[in-house]
């Protein structure tokens, strides 16, 4: 209305009586929730789908008209028509879970506004972005902090400066670009609307065509993503999680996991070395199939495999002195222990070890079959 | 809770026709409107993915329970990211409850490197058998809610649900025999107990340390100490799993009854201390050896749970297979599907060599002559009629204590019942 109508402009009590009955209108939304709520939820989806055709309906012709210019009394009236529609799309706010026609129309208007150009276009454009985010972002948190059960009292603060922290930068992004990209419509400011309406025949023409055109184009394209949103919604629902009465404990420091196995003892010299081979060894019987159990000791571990016996024998026999004993290996005991390990290991790579015998044998009477074994 | 935001659709469409109708129209306010909603729809898109970096979920729950029972289940969430969490979602699908799948939200915030403990509640809503709990997930929004996020860890466990049980009152007097090792019921009989019983003559054998010297010189003759013996009460169930017993469907079947009676009756023995066992032929061998305590309950309850009735050895075959390795003064239980199948000729002789066994014998029948037959051609009504009433009266000419279970009354109720074994 200010950027439509030079009267709205220079008349603040016009100005305040709409805000009131804007805020009137709410407030009696807000009231009318429990008397919706006994209606029908397919009767209120299907009013409301009414109502929204209506609204959108007129929204295009609003802005068709806008667009070529009409005589001010028209686009006076037009204007004041539409926001006067503002008001029962408030009062009906709580027809439907969401209140996306309020934002629709809010955003209608600030188009409106936009298609005067100038600073009430950016105005109008940056609070309807700034206003409308804030409010998904903090109805968003309220809606997930009562669908979880958890008290809202407290999260109001949060809910707006986490809302903010992230509409901010590019609420300043737009302005900036409306600041340096903007240009007003009038290259005249002086001029009355009477004067803002000569135009070249030509151009009206051409800017009436392309006006058609794109509401053309837009309503098709809203209307082809409403029926695949609601397609998709018919389909397979998003998916909704079943909230809990949830029990919460204390905030604890992480420690590290348990069984996170203890980092590898690295033994120097000689003994390391002898320690390495021996590791190599049990690697390479582990890909084999023959893994040492955790309880056997390497003698166990090496009778267990069996052969090949000698080097077997002698590297296990190299490992538990070097591991446990006091005296410090020699380097011919290292270089013996590693090269017995590489013996086994190319038996291994020649012949695979025999499988342990199994520990527990299952009885399957099932005839046909034997008894297996695990 | 809904996963999806309502205005991210409107907003997208938004967008996209504000930027058509300001590029054709050449209003540059509109499509800086138009960028200003597509780049926060970008900026939020990423803002979800970020918030669920760093998040891990585990979750510890028990085994098993009982139907309607309420389970809780504890969730960890840890956050091993940088940033601290905020409004963050668990998931979690309890099979055996009727939710879908249930939630539990971290409001926060949720330092990094640290962690909380959630839980939450589920009712075992469903019938008993074998489910699954899981897989986990973790939800996060961006600070508009336009876009989720979410992981899912593929942590999926099995739960077992064991059906209600109730304590059978008229099950009392378990058959009880000695036992090795010391117990702490005895009976009033000689034995090596620590409960003192009384002094009689010294016998040849007896251990000169149990001399009762008081005793002694009041007699004049070596007098011994006697103590009360060490029992250990312990019954065997066997259950009939033979596919000549299957009938009816669903919840009333052969099969349903059987599991039914049969946890009950493990559940009785558990409450008393007593020591079971259970013996059945199914399409594997049900077999859990002699023991206590909840395991073993646990382990009996699972090997009902997952039998099914498609043996092809007949029941009073089984009975008389094990019947050697029951031991004297024992209680065996025959749990026992009663069709026009079931030869009461053979009943008869069976439980006399329980007897015979020094075993005492218990029969509890289920009345599977209304249930429709399963595997058979249907038998007419006066038919079953006649075999019922040929069985009823080979059961009370049994000096046995026989139960029948009927389907149409409500079973946990009857096995309630004191006077189950009345004739």
């Amino acid at each position: 209305m200010v950027a439509w109508d030079d009267r709205a402009a220079t008349s603040p009590p016009l100005l305040v009586f709409w805000a009131l009955a804007l805020a009137a209108a709410l407030g009696l939304g807000e009231r009318l929730e429990p008397s919706f709520a006994t209606v029908d939820a397919e009767r209120r989806t299907r009013m409301a789908i009414f109502l929204g055709s209506l609204l959108l309906c007129i929204l295009i012709v609003c802005v068709t008209v806008a667009a070529i210019r009409p005589s001010p009394g028209l686009l006076r009236f037009l204007v004041s028509t539409f926001s006067g529609c503002f008001l029962p799309v408030l009062a009906l706010v709580r027809l439907t879970p969401h209140p996306r026609a309020a934002l629709a129309h809010g955003f209608s208007l600030s188009t409106l506004a936009a298609l005067e150009g100038g600073s009430t276009a950016a105005w109008a454009i940056l609070s309807s972005f700034v206003l409308a985010a804030l409010f998904v972002g903090v109805d968003h948190h309220a809606r997930l902090l009562s669908a979880g059960r958890v008290d809202p009292r407290h999260q109001g603060g949060i809910a707006l400066t986490r809302s903010v922290a992230v509409v901010l930068p590019v609420a300043l992004g737009l302005a900036a670009f409306l600041a340096f990209a903007g240009r007003p419509r009038d290259p005249d400011p002086a001029a009355g609307p009477e004067a803002r309406m000569r135009s070249d025949p030509k151009l009206e023409q051409a800017a009436l065509r392309a006006t058609i055109v794109a509401a053309i184009v837009g309503t098709g394209a809203v209307y082809v993503v409403g029926r695949l949103l609601i397609r998709r919604s018919r389909t397979g629902e998003a998916e909704r999680l079943q909230p809990v009465e949830p029990l919460r404990g204390e905030v604890r420091r992480l420690s590290p996991p348990i069984g996170q196995p203890a980092t590898v003892p690295v033994h120097a010299g000689r003994r390391g070395r002898i320690a390495r081979a021996y590791l190599r060894l049990l690697a390479g019987a582990a890909r084999a199939g023959f893994a040492r159990h955790p309880h056997e000791t390497p003698h166990e571990f090496a009778f267990a495999l069996g052969q090949p016996q000698a080097a077997l024998e002698a590297v296990t026999e190299q490992f538990v002195r070097a591991r446990y004993g006091p005296l410090e290996p020699s380097e011919e005991d290292a270089e013996g222990a590693e090269r017995q390990a590489e013996i086994v290991l190319d038996h291994f790579r020649r012949r695979r070890p025999t499988p342990r015998p199994a520990a527990v044998v299952e009885v399957d009477r099932t005839p046909g079959k034997g008894p297996t074994s695990s | 809770m809904e996963t999806g935001s309502p205005y991210r659709g409107f907003l997208l469409a938004v967008a996209v026709v504000v930027g058509l109708l300001g590029f054709v129209v050449g209003a540059p306010a509109l499509l800086g409107f138009s960028l200003a909603w597509a780049v926060l729809l970008a900026t939020t898109f990423v803002a979800a993915r970020r918030n669920l970096r760093g998040l891990e979920v585990l979750r510890r729950i028990p085994v098993s329970a009982f139907e309607n029972e309420l389970v809780t289940v504890d969730v960890f969430l840890e956050n091993h990211g940088r940033r601290a969490a905020r409004l963050v979602a668990v998931s979690d699908v309890f099979g055996a409850g009727l939710a879908d799948r249930q939630a539990v939200l971290e409001v926060g915030p949720l330092p990094p490197q640290h962690g909380r403990p959630l839980a939450y509640r589920a009712f075992v809503a469903r019938q008993w058998g074998v489910y699954t709990v899981g897989p986990l997930a973790v939800w996060a929004w961006d600070p508009l809610g336009l876009w989720h996020a979410a992981r899912e860890v593929t942590l999926i466990q099995p739960f077992e649900v064991y059906p209600r049980v109730v304590e059978v009152a008229s099950l009392r007097g378990f058959g009880a025999h000695s036992a090795v090792a010391p117990r702490d019921m005895t009976e009033a009989a000689a034995g090596q107990s620590l409960l003192f019983r009384g002094v009689r003559e010294f016998r040849a054998g007896d251990d000169v340390r149990r001399v009762h010297w008081p005793a002694t010189a009041q007699r004049g003759v070596p007098m011994v100490r006697e103590a009360e013996r060490d029992v250990q009460p312990l019954f065997t169930l066997f259950v009939d799993l033979s596919r000549q017993g299957r009938a009816g469907i669903g919840k009333k079947s052969s099969l349903e009854l059987l599991v039914r009676a049969g946890a009950s009756l493990l559940w009785t023995a558990h409450r008393c201390g007593v020591a079971s066992q259970v013996v059945g032929e199914g399409e594997r061998s049900l077999l859990i050896p002699v023991g206590r305590g909840e395991l073993h309950l646990a382990a009996a309850l699972h090997s009902l749970i997952t039998a099914r009735q498609t043996g092809t050895t007949p029941f009073l075959e089984l009975v008389n297979a094990h019947r050697s390795h029951l031991p004297p003064g024992s209680t065996a239980i025959l749990l026992v599907v009663a069709t026009t199948e079931l030869d009461p000729g053979q009943l008869g002789p069976t439980l006399e060599a329980l007897r015979a066994g020094g075993v005492r014998p218990l029969l509890f029948a289920i009345d599977a002559f209304s249930l429709p037959p399963v595997e058979r051609p249907p038998v007419p009504a006066a038919t079953a009629r006649i075999h019922r009433r040929e069985l009823q009266a080979k059961l009370s000419e049994l000096q046995v204590p026989v139960a029948i279970l009927d389907p149409a009354e409500d079973l946990l109720a009857e096995l309630q019942r004191p006077d189950l074994f009345a004739p």
